[in-house]
């Protein structure tokens, strides 16, 4: 049973006025079986998460706390550790499909070669194994779409190339980052389906990053909401829906237009997101928040544990609750 | 019933295009609109939904005359639409808006956003400068844009208060009609609530009438009085709001409301499952054009196109089986 | 694609067509070869004789077809200067160009490629920045400038190389490293830009996180996307190869083509100017078709149409 523990990961990028703190204290975990949804509006932090985690962000940032995957740190690994890791135990997929597969190769060997890292399958064995995946992940006719370049199949067949390339590592933990924003809701439909059910019979831990609160409904068994750079609120997507506890997150659902609601204004968050750079005291979220109290804009409230599972980092939210 | 303000009668645009790849071989036909009937009411708003290549951009760009059709008619207030840019096209302009996606795009970066609503009025020299001015705060107050904002530049302001001066811009001149394409899809849901209930509020004060183009389901819900759904060029159902979507009748339709998640985890999976990809706009399908996806599709569906008809209730939908998710 | 390639030709064609009638007409109008040749002081009737000989005393559009129902013959004409077949003349002197365009080219590509695809890897470190400068530097110090500079160092000063001339292999080092050093400075900055663009692709960040170890991510995922557009730009360096030699061979009185251009040019000698013109013109049309013949080897978008899914 594996699972993987971020612990007060805080990533700064390099910028021209001094380093900008963009994560500021990310704690999350993700087991076997389980779908952790993780949910915010751009520029909340929510992808350089597990990018951070993955140690993919580059050089210009600057990357603290801890990784850890059954206990082994990942950000203290050397990188031909890592390398082992990403794509085999833990493997990633991207929103865009389009550009997230290499143009001049084609699919069939963008299959294998994750197939030749973390299996060391080639040959007749590879080229058997990448048929079957594709096929598995409902391409038709896989054996003849080996041979295609990404641009000669549509988003929805990228997307699931891409799933068939995460699978080839046969990983515990899957990362999916908007995996499904770029494509039609039609296409969105079959990809989290499939999603799904991959989950469901590989017992894989799974990470959906998403902006769609309609998505992680769907799709998760926890959603960690996140706003500037830190979670808000962490809880089992019942409860998180039914008894949404931290202002921000009653603010996302009551500004989401719902097909089944007549005629009801929207109710959206006023103001705008704070850039990074320049987050106020306390609270990040007070200046916008309806509930604040003077003590919201000097302390910052904490995620604290509780029994429940339905953790907030807030305040106000936190006493109502209690 | 309000008098017609824009009427578009069976219009349809092609497209030349190469195939990809094929740097000089033979150019083939796209017909991007094919046979559309649109009427937009004053002061209402017609929601134009579907998904990618479905044709709903180029709609939007023959209702501006941006684009002019390869057949059909058009006429915006009694007025067949001019394409030419003379002085009736000037006078029809004012009358005629557009805002789009990607604010950014739709703003200069070296104007502020102040100078920038305010050019309409400077181009069509309606008043004097201190009536512009007044005009100017009037519209500023009313998409809630404070006067220190409208000095700043468009890169200096977020994303939603850009959308905010794009839509002053648009309404400076008090137009009949604003064709909407995708106007929120860029922005993040608390923002896009925002941008939403302002279309709305500035709708039920001016009277202005929208065409709004979007994939969003849920959005095109939220602002529309009327929805078209497009599939393929075409317009496969179309009728009043809570009518459509008490009771959608064409099964791409009925497939697409199930597609949109529900921020409910109560109701997970209750979604009818298109098969495959929408075919290519270069490869339509005989028949009716959605029967190689339909769950509904009979014989009768791969041999004969549906037309667009009303049902008892007025409500227009082009099916032969209509309201079935499974074949007659 | 035999229907590409087919209409490049027949604007290969027309491009060489209009370079050879532009400089038949610039050549004609702009001095008279017999007083250019014969010396104006040579005797009126033998200046005569040369006219008729040359057919110069016909009408312009006259001299212009019947130079191009030569060309249709495989004739390109006589030098007027050497009375010999022109092609021969400028066929003697090609070996002698290329005996120092093609090691240049290898100067450009082999410094130039490398140096910008190893400051990308490398970027805003001081090996980047430090490679930039020359690159800059390279390219923007002028051909016969940096040729002269050479000149006084290592021939004048030092006395290590010849200044001039084309006995030895030693002859050939200082116009080598002055053709190659602009075009390895451009390639350098080119690759530098282009594979900075190939890195930030999303499809660099997928190869990375399916732990593709990161030189296999470099050399397999990022060069052959960086080697479409920078193969552009090599192609039309070997397009202007012969262009090239023009300065370069003046200053080092190299007996190239590029200084028989300069004489031919000096007497009016138009059968020769063509003929050179037609190699120059037909060096870029050649180089060109490969471009795009490489692009559609290097890029399967050009290649392969996109096939009906499902």
């Amino acid at each position: 049973m594996s699972r993987l523990d971020i612990v007060d990961l805080r990533v700064a990028f390099d910028a021209p006025g001094g380093p900008v703190e963009v994560l500021r204290g990310i704690d999350l975990s993700v087991t076997a079986g389980r779908t952790l949804g993780v949910v915010g509006e751009s520029g909340c932090g929510k992808s350089v998460t597990m990018l951070a985690a993955m140690r993919l962000l580059g050089r210009r940032a600057h990357v603290t706390g801890r990784v850890r995957l059954d206990g082994l740190d990942m950000l203290a690994l050397p990188e031909t550790e890592m390398e082992r890791i990403r794509g085999g135990r833990i493997a990633m997929i991207f929103q865009d499909p389009m550009s997230s597969l290499n143009p001049v190769h084609r699919i069939g060997t963008q299959l294998r070669e994750t197939l030749a890292l973390h299996r060391d399958l080639s040959g007749g064995a590879a080229a058997a194994e990448a048929v079957r995946l594709l096929d598995r992940v409902g391409i038709p006719a896989a054996r003849s779409r080996m041979s295609d370049y990404p641009h000669q199949l549509s988003g929805g067949m990228n997307q699931r190339a891409m799933i068939a390339m995460a699978l080839a590592g046969e990983p515990e933990i899957l990362i999916a980052d908007e995996p499904t924003t770029a494509l039609d809701v039609t296409i969105q439909a079959q990809i989290l389906d499939l999603l799904r059910d991959l989950q469901a019979e590989r017992r894989m831990a799974m990470v959906l990053i998403t902006h769609d609160l309609g998505v992680i409904a769907e799709t998760a068994d926890d959603v960690a909401v996140m706003y500037c750079g830190r979670v808000v609120e962490h809880a089992p997507v019942e409860r998180l829906f039914a008894s949404p506890r931290h202002p921000y997150t009653r603010g996302l659902l009551a500004s989401l237009p719902r097909m089944d609601a007549r005629e009801t204004s929207l109710r959206p968050i006023p103001g705008s997101v704070p850039p990074a750079g320049a987050l106020p005291m306390g609270c990040a979220f007070a200046p916008r928040c309806g509930a604040a109290e003077p003590g919201c804009h000097a302390i910052m409230p904490l995620l604290a544990p509780r029994a429940d599972r339905h953790e907030v980092a807030c305040h106000v939210g936190a006493r109502a609750a209690a | 019933m309000t008098a017609a303000l824009l009427e578009a009668r069976n219009i349809a645009r092609d497209f030349l295009v190469r195939r990809p790849g094929d740097l000089l071989g033979r150019k083939r036909v796209l017909r991007a609109v094919d046979g559309v009937d649109i009427v937009v009411a004053r002061g209402r708003t017609l929601g134009i939904v579907g998904e990618s290549g479905c044709g709903k951009s180029t709609l939007g760009r023959l209702l501006l005359g941006m684009l002019p059709p390869t057949s059909g008619t058009l006429r915006f207030e009694g007025q067949p639409l001019h394409a030419r840019e003379d002085a009736a096209w000037r006078r029809q302009r004012r009358r005629l808006q557009m805002i789009f996606q990607d604010p950014l795009g739709a703003l200069d970066r070296r104007l502020t956003l102040g100078e920038q609503i305010r050019e309409p009025l400077d181009i069509h020299e309606t008043a004097d400068v201190q009536a512009r001015e007044r005009r100017l705060d009037e519209m500023l107050d009313a998409v809630g844009l404070s006067r220190t904002m409208a000095a700043r530049y468009p890169h200096q302001v977020s994303g939603g208060q850009r959308q905010r001066a794009v839509i002053a811009r648009a309404l400076i001149l008090d137009p009949a009609l604003v064709v909407c394409d995708e106007p929120v899809s860029a922005l993040d849901v608390s923002i896009q609530a925002q941008v939403v209930n302002l279309l709305r509020e500035l709708q039920a004060r001016i009277g202005v009438a929208y065409v709004f183009i979007s994939h969003d389901l849920k959005v095109v819900h939220h602002v529309s009085h009327e929805i078209a759904v497009m599939y393929l060029g075409r317009v496969v159902e179309q009728g009043a709001r809570d009518r459509l979507f008490a009771r959608p009748e064409h099964p791409y339709t009925r497939a697409l409301m199930s597609a949109v998640p529900r921020p409910d985890p109560q109701q997970r999976s209750r979604r009818i499952l298109l098969s495959g990809d929408p075919p290519s706009p270069l490869d339509i399908p005989p028949g009716c054009r959605f029967h190689t996806r339909c769950p509904a599709a009979s014989d009768l569906c791969r041999r004969s196109e549906p037309a667009l008809a009303p049902l008892a209730d007025g409500h227009r939908v082009a099916c032969h089986h209509p309201g079935r998710d499974t074949p007659p | 694609m035999i229907r590409f390639f087919a209409s490049k030709l027949l604007r290969a064609f027309a491009t060489i067509l209009f370079v050879v009638t532009f400089a038949f007409l610039v050549l004609r109008v702009s001095g008279d070869p017999a007083l250019l040749i014969m010396g104006a002081e040579a005797p009126p009737d033998a200046i005569a004789a040369f006219r008729a000989a040359w057919g110069l005393d016909e009408p312009l559009w006259r001299q212009y077809l019947s130079y191009f129902a030569a060309i249709a013959n495989g004739d390109l004409g006589y030098s007027m200067r050497d009375r010999r077949p022109a092609l021969g003349l400028v066929l003697d002197r090609l070996p002698d160009t290329l005996r120092l365009m093609l090691p240049a080219l290898a100067v450009k590509i082999l410094i130039g490629v490398p140096a910008g695809i190893y400051a990308a890897l490398h970027r805003d470190t001081w090996i980047d920045r430090t490679t930039m400068a020359f690159s800059v530097l390279g390219y923007s110090v002028p051909n016969f400038v940096l040729g002269l500079m050479l000149v006084l160092l290592f021939a004048v000063n030092l006395r290590w190389l010849p200044s001039g001339g084309a006995e030895t292999w030693l002859h050939t080092i200082l116009p080598i490293v002055v053709l190659g050093t602009a075009g390895a400075g451009i390639l350098a900055r080119f690759t530098r830009s282009t594979m900075l663009e190939i890195l930030g692709q999303p499809y660099i960040r997928t190869a990375t996180a399916k732990g593709v170890p990161w030189f296999r991510v470099v050399s397999w995922h990022a060069l052959p996307n960086a080697a479409i557009p920078t193969v552009t730009v090599i192609g039309f360096m070997i397009g202007s190869l012969i262009a090239g030699a023009v300065v370069t061979e003046s200053v080092f009185s190299w007996p190239g083509i590029g200084r028989q251009l300069v004489v031919a040019v000096a007497n009016r000698d138009v059968a020769v100017v063509q003929v050179i013109l037609l190699f120059v013109a037909g060096s870029m049309v050649v180089s060109n078709l490969a471009v795009d013949f490489l692009y559609g080897w290097l890029d399967p978008r050009v290649r392969t149409t996109r096939g009906k899914e499902g």
